[in-house]
């Protein structure tokens, strides 16, 4: 099956900055994929890019099996980065306008916005004018207007920002829904916990360059595990254990704890036998896996900054 | 439905429902009435200034005869007389008289606006006239030394021998001018002959407020879409031409209502309260040579360059305090054929004239202007062309600049918009 979306040696240049350099990368038909890094990493001109917004300087792509956006528009669904709707609009109208900008008739974009707005609990809200919502409302709204012609290729430039808690779930859902029903969703997020519940795959973006591409397991098997002792242990004898690269204390833990960062492919096991072997005061302990965030400090060496 | 149909439609219902557009449908009509009736109705509010007529000449009665010529004009008589004459008690010599009529003249509420006094002999008389300030009762003034020289005049002839009843046969001589012009070969009608003007002058400062209106409504519309981040949704949603032609579009069409509602009161205006046959021969003059033709291709032009370029100039801005530093440029150059549409229509043909309605950002207003005096064919058809050809490259820059503006988030700049032109890309 031919990739959704596929970038080759995709790059921009503007002047003497270098915003893209050189990324390649795919995703699925019908998969969640993850956009992430850190701001100001080349996410959003990399979209840009994609959606015929900006055009590279160099290298090629290929989106819904053609070379450019804009000849697949109608099969496309965008929300930018920073969001906006005309203030006067009321959203009803608004997710007509934009679904018949995509080739919807009128009467179908109409039923299928109040659904989606009685799904979001827009509801009561479906005609007011937009400037008379609340930013999430709004937010959603914008959504709505974004994916209401049922569009092959979703792509949302860092949708959870400016969410609460609540409506970062709803999204969540929404984003799950869509891919349940067949279209491909890429996001960019700079925030890990909302690519490690959703993506299947992802991408990292660190400086320009792509720095890592894989499954969420790959992304975090590219960070080191940890081993977490409670007791007196001398941390230069811990620091000594079989795998152990790094020793960190737990200021004002009782009984004394220390934090162990194991190397690329250590096991917690190894590290606990010897310290037993070598008669350490071990009175507790824990294995800890890696999260997608401690991969993303290691891949984007944000850490090292 | 296609894009450029959805983009004109959401742009023409979005304005005309707000009540700024049915305020500024309003004012139109209402300022061509202050504007037509304003000055008229100003002079009319004021009372009539009081004139007293002061003879300190010797005596051979010229105060007397100066008031009588006064009050037999036709502009001191009827319900809004130029003045109207009032005794003013003044007594001893000229320089007391003068003091008199100075702290007269110098209280508001006081019995006289202006005065005049006569002095020295009947045959050399000399005549000061007294106002409150120099620039009052201008009117007042000219009519006072109209009726000094008029008296004068049949002083000398009087003196010279001439007969009393000839002397008045001579002051009520009057040539009948009866007017005919080359077009129309009549006369009479007056009407016949400045209606194309009176048209030709009306369409052009439609056709000017038109393009300004719609600018204006253009510009707001654009830099709402910038600032508010929609005119990036909208260009993954259509192409640049898509976006630029539906704007420039609604725009129009709500131009074109504004133009028929106008065109309507004006009908309605005209055929109730216009004397008779007035409506009739404005209508001929509107029509007179295909003029509402030329009209609306100059319109089309005119409009479809000046909107590109403020549609252009708003995808730069997200304020309207950003816009001005290039949409006041461009207002400069919209005032210029402002200046001249006036000399257009009445020396149509002045070679200034006939030059300036060939560049193409001044031809929609000025050749429009021009179209009383029935100008060549060759002139109106080769400027039409070159406008048409300067507006498709305006377009073609504008798109340009237009795409460019809607996905940049820098700062605007004269020197960043001009160098759209020579940018690689956006």
């Amino acid at each position: 099956m031919s990739p959704a979306l596929a970038l080759e040696g995709l790059s921009k240049r503007y002047g003497a900055l270098d915003a893209v350099r050189d990324v390649s990368f795919e995703v699925r038909p019908g998969e969640i994929f993850g956009f992430l890094g850190p701001n100001g990493a080349g996410k959003t001109t990399t979209l840009r890019m994609v959606l015929d917004l900006v055009q590279p300087t160099s290298g090629r792509l290929s989106i819904l099996g053609r070379e450019s956006a804009s000849a697949v528009r109608n099969r496309i669904g965008f929300l930018p980065e920073e969001r906006g709707l005309y203030r006067r609009m009321t959203p009803i109208d608004a997710i007509v306008f934009f679904a018949g900008l995509k080739g919807v008739r009128p009467a179908v974009a109409r039923k299928r916005g109040l659904d989606m707005l009685e799904a979001q609990g827009l509801a009561a809200a479906a005609t007011r004018p937009m400037k008379a919502l609340s930013k999430g409302m709004a937010q959603k709204v914008q959504l709505i207007c974004a994916v209401a012609h049922a569009p092959e290729l979703v792509i949302l430039d860092e949708p959870f920002s400016g969410l609460d808690p609540v409506n970062q779930q709803g999204l969540e859902q929404l984003i799950r829904d869509l891919a349940a029903r067949g279209a491909t969703v890429v996001f960019s997020t700079h925030v890990m916990a909302h690519a490690e519940r959703l993506c299947e795959r992802l991408v990292l973006m660190a400086r320009g360059r792509k720095a890592f591409e894989g499954t969420v397991a790959q992304a975090r098997a590219e960070a080191p595990r940890a081993l977490i002792l409670d007791g007196a242990i001398p941390p230069e004898a811990a620091a000594a254990l079989p795998g152990v690269t790094g020793v960190q204390s737990a200021p004002g833990a009782e009984p004394p704890r220390l934090i162990l960062t194991l190397a690329k492919g250590a096991r917690p096991a190894d590290a606990l036998r010897a310290a037993f072997a070598q008669g350490l005061d071990v009175q507790g302990f824990e294995a800890r896996e890696p999260s997608l965030h401690d991969a993303f400090i290691i891949l984007t060496g944000e850490g090292r900054a | 439905m296609s894009r450029l149909w959805l983009i004109a439609k959401r742009e023409y219902l979005s304005y005309l429902r707000t009540p700024g557009f049915w305020l500024s449908l309003m004012i139109g009509p209402i300022a061509g009435l202050i504007g037509g009736f304003g000055p008229t109705f100003l002079e009319h509010s004021a009372p009539a200034p009081r004139l007293a007529v002061i003879d300190l000449a010797a005596p051979t009665g010229a105060g007397a005869r100066l008031q009588a010529i006064l009050t037999a004009r036709p502009d001191f008589k009827g319900q809004h007389p130029t003045a109207v004459i009032r005794p003013f008690p003044a007594q001893g010599d000229l320089a007391a008289v003068e003091a008199q009529l100075k702290r007269s003249l110098s209280d508001p509420n006081g019995p006289i606006d202006a005065a005049v006094v006569l002095t020295g002999a009947a045959d050399h008389p000399e005549v000061r006239f007294w106002s409150r300030d120099v620039a009052d009762n201008r009117e007042v003034q000219s009519a006072v030394a109209d009726a000094a020289s008029t008296d004068l005049r049949l002083n000398r002839l009087k003196a010279s021998g001439i007969s009393p009843a000839l002397l008045a046969s001579i002051e009520t001589a009057k040539a009948e001018v009866v007017r005919f012009s080359a077009k129309h070969g009549k006369s009479g009608k007056a009407m016949h002959d400045i209606a194309p003007t009176l048209a030709a002058f009306g369409m052009a400062f439609l056709l000017w407020m038109l393009v300004v209106t719609g600018a204006g409504i253009l510009l707001n519309s654009v830099i709402e879409e910038k600032s508010n981040r929609i005119l990036e949704l909208l260009m993954t949603s259509a192409s640049t031409v898509e976006i630029l032609a539906g704007k420039i579009a609604g725009v129009a069409m709500l131009a074109l209502t504004v133009m028929a509602l106008w065109a309507g009161m004006g009908l309605y205006a005209l055929n109730h309260y216009a004397p008779p046959g007035i409506a009739d021969e404005l209508m001929k003059g509107l029509t007179a040579n295909h003029a509402e033709v030329w009209f609306l291709a100059f319109f089309g032009g005119g409009y479809l360059m000046y909107a590109a370029i403020v549609a252009a100039i708003g995808a730069f801005c997200e304020t309207p305090r950003e816009a001005q530093t290039l949409f006041g440029p461009l207002m400069i150059v919209l005032t210029i054929p402002m200046i001249f549409m006036s000399s257009a229509i009445r020396h149509p043909e002045l070679p200034m004239l006939r030059l300036m309605s060939w560049l193409p950002p001044f031809t929609p207003f000025l050749m429009t202007a021009r179209l009383a005096s029935n100008p060549p064919l060759w002139e109106l058809g080769g400027s039409l062309v070159l406008m048409a050809a300067f507006a498709a490259g305006v377009v073609w820059f504008s798109g340009r600049a237009f795409r460019a503006g809607a996905l940049s988030t820098a700062k605007l700049t004269p020197a960043g918009f001009l160098g759209v032109l020579v940018r690689k890309e956006a």
